[in-house]
Formats: C-alpha cells, structure tokens, sequence
C-alpha cells in the first residue's frame, strides 16, 4: 500500500501509526505464546505473515513520515537525520 | 541487546493535567508491583533458568515490561505537563516537585523509593516462576485499584490495556512451570533447587529425541 496504489487510500500519520501498533501487538502476542508453545505451526505460520506486514508497515511509515526504528532510519530520502528532531512517543502527539 | 522503537507499546494522549492521578500511578513505575520490579525480575532470572522455554518467555515478557515502563512514564508525565504552582500545591505533589521538579523519578504512590528487594532472582525455576505468577497477579490487582480511582478516559484506556497484559503474561509463566514440573526427575516429588543441581537444556524435540 505505497504511494501511487490505486487500491488503497493514502493513511493518515496516525492512522499508519495505529495500523503499526495494532500489527505490532498481533506480532508480540504470538511470539509470546510461541515461546511456550514451539511445535503450533499454524501458529508461527500466522505470525510470520503477520510480520512481514509489520516490516512493510514501518518501511512505509519511514519513508512517508519518519523512521521509528534504526532499522529503516535509511527508507527516508533525506540527508538530514530526523531521530532527534521528530517527536518522542512520550509527548503524545500524533496517538 | 536491544533495539529501541519510537513508539508506545499503546498510544497515551492525555489533555487534562492531574497531579493526584500522577502520583497513584507513579507506583506503576517504581512501586513494589510496578513495572521497573517486573522487568527486572525477568530479565534477572532468565539467565540460569533449566531450558530455553523459560529464558525465552523471560527475555520477551522482561522486554515488553519495559514497554509497559515507557507507557507509565508516558501517563505521568503527560498528567504532570504543564502544571501550574497552585495545581502542584493544591495536589499534594509539593512533596515530590521539592526533589524532582516534574521529571519521572520510581517511588511508590507513598513515596517509598524503588528498590531491588522488591523482587526476587533465586535460582529455583520454580520458585522464580511461582513469584512471577504472583506478581502479574499483584499488578492486575493495582491496575484494578488505580481503575476504581481514574475517571479520565485518557488515562483509564492505556491502564486496562496494561491491566490485560498482566493476565496474559501469569498465563504464559504457568505455561513455563508446567514445562519445568514436567522436565523434572520424577523422582524429584518435592520439586526444589532445580537450576543449581541440573544444566540447562533446550526443551526442542530433536534435541532430546
């Protein structure tokens, strides 16, 4: 769902944030609950799909807005480094 | 290692400043039940635990608990941000603002300092893990407390998000004692001093076939 894809509506910083935080949170919860339960391969299935979804997510989030995570500080077409300037998830600003 | 992520685990937008509300859930961040407590706690016992089950639940779990340390900081100091002198007075955060101005510094809401001895790192799976079971219960019990006292929105979704991960954390340790109970000698009946006498083993079925 980049720019320039017919099928999907541009999103909203903070709509693509919640989107993040929702995919996120799927991710976290089966990873936890793989970790006591190592043999559901439909399980680990599903959460792999679920982070990929999340890898593109905050590559598209990068390159659109600003990068949440070293990672894909690089998705940006900037020379200017943007972690020290845009907000901290601490201030509340776009939640 | 870790990797930091410029996001809260759940969004906080608080609009209204509180400074009564700040100092209750203030214990959530160096309270005896709080989340510095937790995510120490796990990340101290999961290096001797007896099988990867146990150290990886314990790292992942430790880790989203400084999530949840991120989120709580996030909560009171956006219910401190901009106080006014009569505000921080009239509160009855006079006490805390004399040493910490506004900055987030872990003290209970009586303002008993964080402290270690809080929690516990013993070296027995299932000791450690029992303690761990009773502190997920402990802090869904304070969530439930500071729910009974927040009446702004704002504050009271982020808690019962966290509120919902302490169940489902105290689900996964009884998950992991079940593991160890069953890994156990089976002449062991009284299930004790499991990490000091036995090496730590990785619980995968090509490993132990």
């Amino acid at each position: 769902m980049r720019p320039g894809n017919d099928y999907a509506p541009k999103r909203s910083q903070k709509e693509l944030l919640n989107c993040i935080n929702e995919t996120s949170f799927v991710c976290n919860d089966y990873q936890l609950y793989l970790d006591t339960h190592p043999d559901d391969g439909n399980i680990r299935k599903r959460f792999c799909e679920c982070l990929e979804k999340r890898t593109q997510l905050l590559e598209e989030y990068a390159s659109l807005y600003s990068p949440l995570t070293i990672d894909v500080s690089c998705s940006e077409e900037s020379s200017h480094w943007s972690w020290v300037c845009d907000p901290f998830p601490w201030e509340g600003g776009i939640c | 290692m870790w990797n930091y992520e410029k996001r809260l685990q759940f969004p906080v937008s608080i609009k209204t400043p509180n400074a009564k509300i700040a100092q209750i859930i203030l214990t959530q961040y160096g309270g005896p039940d709080g989340e510095m407590g937790a995510s120490m706690r796990y990340l101290s016992q999961r290096y001797t635990m007896p099988n990867r089950i146990c150290q990886g639940t314990l790292t992942d779990i430790g880790t989203e608990e400084l999530a949840h340390l991120e989120m709580v900081s996030s909560i009171v100091y956006q219910l401190t941000r901009n106080l006014s002198m009569e505000e921080i007075e009239k509160d009855g955060f006079a006490p805390y603002y004399v040493d910490h101005t506004l900055a987030i510094w872990p003290q209970a809401a009586g303002g008993i300092p964080f402290n270690a001895c809080e929690f516990q790192s013993k070296g027995d799976a299932i000791t450690d893990l029992i303690e761990n079971l009773a502190a997920e219960s402990k802090a869904r019990t304070t969530y439930d407390n500071i729910l009974r006292l927040v009446k702004d929105p704002d504050v009271a979704e982020p808690i019962r998000f966290l509120r919902a991960r302490e169940i489902v954390h105290f689900q996964r340790f009884g998950e992991c004692l079940e593991k160890v109970k069953e890994e156990k000698d089976s002449r062991n009946f009284y299930a004790f001093n499991s990490e000091f006498d036995q090496v730590s083993f990785c619980s995968c079925p090509k490993c132990n076939s």
